[in-house]
């Protein structure tokens, strides 16, 4: 994306953190203050979580809410929204699940097309289209209608992207994505939708380097000890 | 803890119980008439939860009726013709079989067989995160995962009762002529049973099956949901859920009886 383009898409803040304080999900007491950071329209943020210990996705998508500062989605603020429209606004984020992120009871395919189906009215061959043919962008095979325990773990994690970039979402989060799941065509689906004007935030942790073909980041953040910083 | 303080901490803890469920069955009527509480995904979960609740039974509740009907039926017809009574037939099955056991039976039917899978099922979607996972897409899971198995449940139990009644009626008639009895001309005792039907017995059948259908929904949904930490609850959740279901739908019986009758 070139610079006169970026400039003007800096202005549309997809995902804002304003003086947020987040605390450790696991240890009680433990808290970092002061995070501030933006993701822009077309923007990839990464951020560095080498603690592996706060929920940045759930601040986000406000999950949670932080014990000070304000976390806005498309220039509101989260808890500001009442549930309904919270919701909503959260139908419009593509969110990769570091742990089993599949409701069992539904196959694959269901589970890939249900947020779209949820919010959207789109006819639900126009779904099933759109998600056989990310997958191949993706070098992967359509959406199987088997229940996730049956389906290799590996493919799973491929259809957990699919899922995330269905629907042209405005922001993906990335949420604990390590290195071997990076490839091609995952980084040519990134550009692509930066390229459409979603921001894109990875988190990773310790250890998880993006591999130098990765699509560079904008900005680069890292969560060590008490600290939360810019690189 | 004294015998007092004992007392007092089970019945608030008994009356926080049912200000939870007087509010979770609140919420759920008002957004089952709230149209953005149906998208297409919900109806889906509604209709699933319409054939595995009610769909999937007939056969199993057919059966029952079957037996129902041969026993109640050819009884009362064999007693009542030695009697001379032969006109009561059409009133003491409508008391019997619409009144109270149709209800009854249908309703332990799905109790058994629908919440124990509805308290277990989003237990273990509680324990793994799945709930977790339909909030991160802005999917409700109050609207997405309790409203239709709900409602789904009043649906079905109304509809099994129904049929169950139907089967039973005609199981018992049909046995009647097989065992040699004298259950009479088909229209004599169509007519017999449709007679005896009062609007009260209407009003009775509804209550006795809408309101305990949707409270056995709500209460395993409740205790499904209810659990926290360990696999290990899923089992425990369940079988609180069965107990509080079936001793609601006594209750329920018991008070629609009173009012609709006395």
């Amino acid at each position: 994306m070139d610079t006169a383009n970026r400039a003007n898409s800096e202005d549309q803040t997809i995902l804002k953190f304003e003086e947020v304080t987040i605390a450790d999900d696991r240890e009680s007491g433990r808290e970092i203050s002061g995070v501030t950071f933006g993701v822009a329209s077309g923007e990839l943020v990464l951020i560095e979580d080498w603690s592996r210990r706060f929920p940045l996705a759930d601040y986000a998508e406000g999950l949670i809410s932080p014990p000070s500062g304000t976390v806005n989605f498309r220039g509101e603020d989260w808890a500001a929204l009442p549930p309904a429209a919270a919701a909503r606004s959260r139908g419009r984020i593509g969110r990769f699940f570091p742990r089993s992120g599949w409701v069992s009871n539904l196959n694959v395919d269901e589970n890939i097309t249900l947020g779209l189906r949820h919010h959207s009215h789109l006819p639900l061959e126009e779904i099933d289209e759109e998600a056989v043919a990310l997958s191949e962008r993706l070098n992967l095979p359509p959406p199987p209608p088997i229940r996730p325990a049956l389906i290799p773990e590996a493919d799973l994690t491929g259809f957990q992207l699919v899922r995330a970039f269905l629907g042209s979402p405005s922001l993906i989060i990335l949420d604990r994505f390590t290195p071997s799941e990076y490839n091609e065509a995952l980084n040519n689906e990134i550009d692509r939708v930066r390229e459409r004007g979603a921001g894109v935030l990875v988190i990773s942790g310790k250890g998880d380097r993006c591999p130098d073909n990765f699509s560079a980041p904008d900005r680069i953040f890292r969560v060590e000890g008490d600290s939360f910083q810019a690189c | 803890m004294n015998i007092i303080g004992s007392i007092g901490k089970y019945a608030i803890g008994r009356w926080r119980y049912l200000r939870r469920l007087a509010a979770v069955s609140a919420a759920v009527l008002v957004n089952s008439f709230l149209p953005r509480s149906w998208p297409r995904t919900v109806r889906d979960v509604l209709a699933r939860q319409i054939l595995f609740t009610g769909v999937e039974a007939v056969r199993f509740i057919s059966f029952l009726a079957l037996l129902i009907g041969i026993s109640v039926v050819v009884q009362a017809q064999l007693w009542l013709t030695r009697a001379g009574q032969s006109a009561l037939l059409g009133p003491i099955l409508v008391m019997v079989i619409i009144r109270e056991l149709g209800p009854l039976l249908v309703n332990f039917v799905v109790i058994g067989r629908s919440g124990t899978a509805v308290a277990t099922e989003l237990g273990n979607m509680k324990i793994s995160g799945e709930i977790d996972l339909l909030d991160a897409q802005g999917i409700d899971p109050f609207i997405y995962l309790l409203l239709p198995r709900i409602i789904g449940m009043a649906v079905s139990v109304f509809c099994l009762t129904v049929i169950f009644i139907v089967i039973s009626f005609l199981s018992g008639y049909f046995s009647g002529l097989f065992l040699g009895g004298s259950p009479g001309d088909p229209r004599i005792f169509i007519t017999s049973v449709f007679s005896a039907i009062r609007p009260a017995d209407i009003t009775n059948l509804l209550l006795k099956t809408l309101i305990p259908g949707f409270l056995t929904g709500t209460i395993c949904a409740l205790e499904g949901m209810g659990v926290t930490a360990a696999v290990t609850e899923v089992p425990q959740a369940t079988t609180r859920a069965v107990v509080r279901s079936v001793t609601t739908l006594f209750l329920i019986s018991a008070l629609v009886s009173l009012f609709t009758y006395v």
